[in-house]
């Protein structure tokens, strides 16, 4: 659900490349207040890039990105890389009070600022442990806070939850609830399909350096799949040929096709495999999901 | 399984080739870097001794011993003959030739030490010695004890046995007969009679004067010397590994943190330059307080040219290790160019072999590298004891160096924005 209808990040046609190779071709895409978006694609798609582009480390090459904060972005915006970006041989207030005082914080505004971000990221028994000591989960958190110790209104998290275990997921994503509480737009890429499903208000799919499709997960889903089902089938023996809009996998043993679940395409699948004498040892017929969406959007796993 | 052990060790050596490049390849370079510093260099086969002479004979007995003097191949004669102005002591003039003329040994010959009285000589050629090459002025002496000798050679047996020779000549006989490794001479060694002999059997060292030019009054200045030299070499290898953490940085992605904050890529290279440098510099007056506390160097002295040298030292080194920094994609990279680059720096530099030894093309390459420069301008201070005035040609060096590689690794460094 949006929270808002300010955009506080809009890009229009924006284009930007590699040695006249283009990895973003032509995103339009706004981010709006107290807004989580969730933004998906395969390795490559250009995720990164647009990230770098938002964060002006990237010249666009053509097309705008324009903010509603006047200020530098470097005052409003804050950047989770996706790798734990803190010093292991520093404490975790050390860690907090440099990061602090490069985005410009000084005296009590900054004692105030680390206490709080130490609190948000429940690491009050920690703060004078060496980062490298923590938990995976404990540095995630640590990572985000020493991102946000300037209040930014915009946050851009590259995949926060890498590697950590479901309670350390639990609580970063309690983290970013608060923040989008307080108004902050917040734009996340991950890989987990299942947390964009259940945390992101809008969805934007990229491929090839496009956006496919964005919006929230249930316009998305009758926009594109409509009232399609994924159909999974396993078959007795190995299989070299089946009918479309089925699709073999390696193995020839399984098969899966997105078909329409209001016609009668199923039935027919279904009697022309009889017709052609494959036996078939397991079904299930799947309500159309993200995943089911991505796929039909991109023609490809996730993680390809 | 004990091969299969040993090939995915071979493989993983095969496959990282910065340490294939360390296992193989180092090793012959230094071979091939010691090599020609002990065998006296690239294209020579000896080490010449650089010697200005300054002759106030003026007459053609004096012009042809350093004429024949200089038919020695150790010798070599890098600022021509000149006589002593009246402003300048013979001192004073040595001093200066050494300290800025890259000379060794001054040769003076006083005038009329050939026509003097050979039964009362009074005067004596001066070798003024730099006292870092403990070998430089005794070759010079030997070949000018030799060359004197062959004049004395070359005159008449019947002048010899008249007993009128210069009576330095034939003392020069004597010590050269002794001292020099004979050769040629050997023949010319049986010239002087008995008669002769008992006439030039005066004190060689009223032939030859050593002097140092520099060295009297001195709180072990090779210590000082060695300090230098150690402190450079180590002073590199730090700042590498400082420089090093802008990779680290950027492989764990702070790099991005710390750009996407107030921070520039020009205030993150000030930053650390500014660390490494101050870090550098505090290294070597650590080191230099202790050579003052445990082997008498005197830092105490000479502290604002050493504070002057090694700011500039240090200044080169970490811009150095931030260029170095900005070419290479990796630490193991970084790790790899630093070993071959700071070793080779030192070996030709003079930080693990004194310059005296090794030959003048090498003496010249040792110009491109810091140690050499950063060991000359410790050499003025701590050897020389000249003013902070006279290492300014070492400080200019070494801080447009220093703003050079800073400003390079700054440009080289864009490419991170843009990957």
């Amino acid at each position: 659900m949006l929270k808002s209808l300010r955009p506080l990040v809009r890009l229009q046609d924006a284009w930007a490349g590699y040695h006249s190779q283009p990895v973003l071709r032509g995103i339009s895409l706004d981010l709006q207040a107290g807004e989580l978006l969730g933004l998906l694609g395969p390795n490559g798609a250009g995720k990164t890039t647009l990230i770098n582009c938002i964060a002006g480390r990237r010249q666009l090459d053509r097309g705008r990105i324009d903010f509603s904060d006047p200020r530098p972005c470097t005052e409003f915006l804050g950047i989770v890389p996706q790798s734990i970006a803190i010093y292991p041989d520093l404490t975790v207030l050390q860690n907090l009070r440099v990061f602090g005082r490069l985005h410009g914080l000084r005296g009590s505004v900054l004692r105030q600022r680390v206490a709080e971000a130490i609190e948000w990221a429940a690491l009050e028994s920690k703060s004078n442990s060496l980062a490298q000591t923590l938990s995976g989960g404990m540095q995630r958190r640590l990572n985000i806070a020493c991102s946000v110790l300037h209040k930014p209104s915009v946050l851009l998290l590259d995949e926060p939850t890498v590697g950590v275990d479901p309670q350390s997921r639990e609580r970063i994503y309690n983290m970013v609830e608060e923040l989008l509480a307080l108004g902050t737009a917040v734009l996340l890429t991950t890989h987990q399909l299942n947390e964009v499903e259940t945390r992101c208000d809008r969805i934007a799919i990229m491929d090839n350096g496009s956006v496919l499709a964005a919006g929230p997960l249930t316009d998305l889903l009758a926009r594109t799949i409509g009232t399609s089902q994924q159909l999974s089938l396993r078959f007795t023996s190995v299989q070299h040929d089946v009918p479309a809009p089925l699709k073999l996998d390696e193995t020839g043993l399984a098969a899966v096709a997105v078909i329409d679940g209001r016609s009668p395409q199923l039935p027919q699948l279904l009697q022309k495999l009889a017709t052609n004498r494959i036996a078939i040892e397991h079904m299930v017929l799947r309500e159309p999901t993200l995943e089911h969406m991505f796929l039909h959007l991109t023609g490809k796993e996730l993680r390809e | 399984m004990i091969w299969t052990v040993s090939a995915i060790s071979l493989l993983r050596l095969w496959n990282n080739k910065q340490e294939l490049l360390l296992a193989f390849v180092v090793p012959i370079l230094f071979f091939s870097i010691f090599a020609l510093i002990f065998s006296r260099g690239v294209g020579e086969s000896i080490t010449q001794v650089r010697v200005a002479f300054v002759d106030d004979e003026g007459s053609k007995e004096s012009r042809a011993l350093i004429r024949d003097t200089c038919a020695h191949r150790e010798i070599k004669s890098v600022t021509g003959v000149g006589k002593t102005s009246g402003n300048w002591s013979i001192a004073e003039l040595s001093r200066f030739l050494i300290s800025s003329r890259d000379v060794e040994v001054v040769v003076y010959i006083p005038a009329g030490f050939t026509q003097q009285n050979p039964d009362a000589p009074t005067l004596s050629i001066e070798l003024f010695n730099e006292g870092v090459n403990p070998i430089g002025h005794r070759l010079v002496q030997a070949s000018m004890a030799e060359a004197i000798a062959m004049q004395f050679s070359a005159a008449s047996i019947a002048e010899l046995r008249a007993a009128e020779p210069t009576v330095k000549f034939a003392s020069a006989t004597k010590l050269a007969d002794s001292d020099s490794a004979g050769r040629q001479f050997s023949s010319a060694n049986a010239l002087p009679s008995a008669q002769a002999r008992s006439a030039i059997d005066s004190d060689e060292q009223a032939v030859f004067k050593n002097v140092s030019a520099f060295a009297s009054n001195k709180h072990q200045p090779k210590v000082a010397m060695v300090a230098a030299g150690i402190a450079v070499m180590f002073l590199l290898f730090s700042a590498n590994g400082a420089g090093a953490s802008l990779l680290e940085e950027r492989e764990a992605g702070t790099l991005d943190r710390l750009l996407s904050s107030r921070l520039t890529l020009s205030d993150l290279l000030l930053g650390k330059w500014i660390y490494i440098t101050a870090v550098g510099t505090t290294q070597l007056l650590v080191m230099f307080a202790w050579g003052q506390l445990a082997f008498g160097v005197d830092l105490y002295g000479h502290f604002t040219g050493f504070m002057v040298m090694a700011f500039a030292t240090s200044a080169a080194c970490a811009s150095f290790a931030l260029f170095l920094s900005a070419i290479c994609h990796s630490r193991g990279q970084l790790h790899a160019a630093s070993v071959v680059l700071v070793l080779s720096m030192s070996a030709v530099g003079g930080s693990m072999v004194p310059r005296y030894i090794m030959s003048d093309t090498m003496k010249s390459l040792g110009k491109f590298t810091f140690n050499g420069w950063a060991l000359d301008g410790f050499q003025k201070l701590f050897w020389y004891d000249l003013p902070l005035s006279a290492i300014r040609a070492e400080v200019f060096v070494l801080l447009s160096v220093s703003i050079g590689l800073a400003l390079a690794a700054r440009v080289l460094m864009k490419r991170w924005i843009a990957a």
